[in-house]
């Protein structure tokens, strides 16, 4: 299968690491890019990102999650209330949540290219170890052009 | 600046093979020449985590740097951990 793939990373592990704002402002512009590419492509976006996790803090094997911050910024995805998920995901607030808590970045990047949808789907799994997971999918219509 | 060379060493210990056995051999002589303070020199020769956390070394770096070089069981490490960690809070890893 030929299928030509434009990699991107994001730095959300090293501070100082972008604001929240940012992520979501780089979302809009992978989403304009896409929508000048030629009317007969199909774009998918495929990203990995987590919630709330601590690596290497007050708990060596037992991870940390918060599924109160999890749960929150689940409802703000799901309401597509984009200003809200930005005023949440501060760094400060991310970090209370766990010391790798900003992992979260990408999907505010996501929300970024979804635009003001709402997601189709969106499941979610605590785990008591490592970080909890998080599904979302936005399925485009018509055709995947933004009208 | 001297916070990220920590890093640095840290990650090269735990990714690279050959870093790791250097710094298994001769700690000093791995580290030697890098711009560390005497504290975090000490603090990576003895693979004292709780002070290089302190610090502000970035966690996961010294996770992988402790378990690369770890030996003995992984449980004990944790209880041992996560008594000198606790306390400390979450300090400041920005570089």
């Amino acid at each position: 299968m030929d299928l030509p793939i434009v990699p991107i990373s994001t730095n959300v592990m090293a501070p100082p690491v972008a604001p929240a704002r940012r992520f979501h402002e780089v979302g809009v512009a992978i989403r304009a890019i896409i929508e000048r590419l030629p009317p007969e492509l199909r774009v998918a976006v495929v990203a990995s990102g987590h919630t709330s996790t601590e690596v290497g803090g007050r708990d060596l094997l037992g991870g940390s999650i918060n599924e109160e911050f999890d749960r929150k910024m689940i409802d703000l995805i799901d309401q597509a209330d984009v200003q809200g998920l930005l005023n949440e995901a501060s760094w400060e607030r991310m970090i209370d949540a766990g010391n790798q808590t900003p992992g979260f970045l990408n999907y505010v990047l996501l929300v970024g290219i979804a635009g003001k949808t709402r997601p189709t789907s969106i499941d979610y799994a605590a785990s008591k170890r490592f970080a909890g997971a998080l599904f979302v999918n936005w399925e485009q219509k018509n055709g995947g052009r933004f009208l | 600046v001297s916070r990220y060379t920590v890093n640095k060493a840290m990650r090269e210990i735990a990714l690279q093979r050959p870093a790791q056995m250097a710094f298994a051999a001769d700690p000093a002589a791995f580290l030697q020449g890098r711009d560390l303070s005497a504290e975090e020199m000490q603090a990576l020769k003895t693979i004292d985590y709780a002070t290089l956390y302190k610090m502000g070394a970035h966690p996961m770096l010294i996770v992988q740097f402790v378990m690369t070089l770890r030996r003995g069981d992984v449980r004990e490490l944790a209880k041992e951990w996560n008594e000198k960690i606790a306390p400390l809070g979450r300090p400041d890893f920005s570089t």
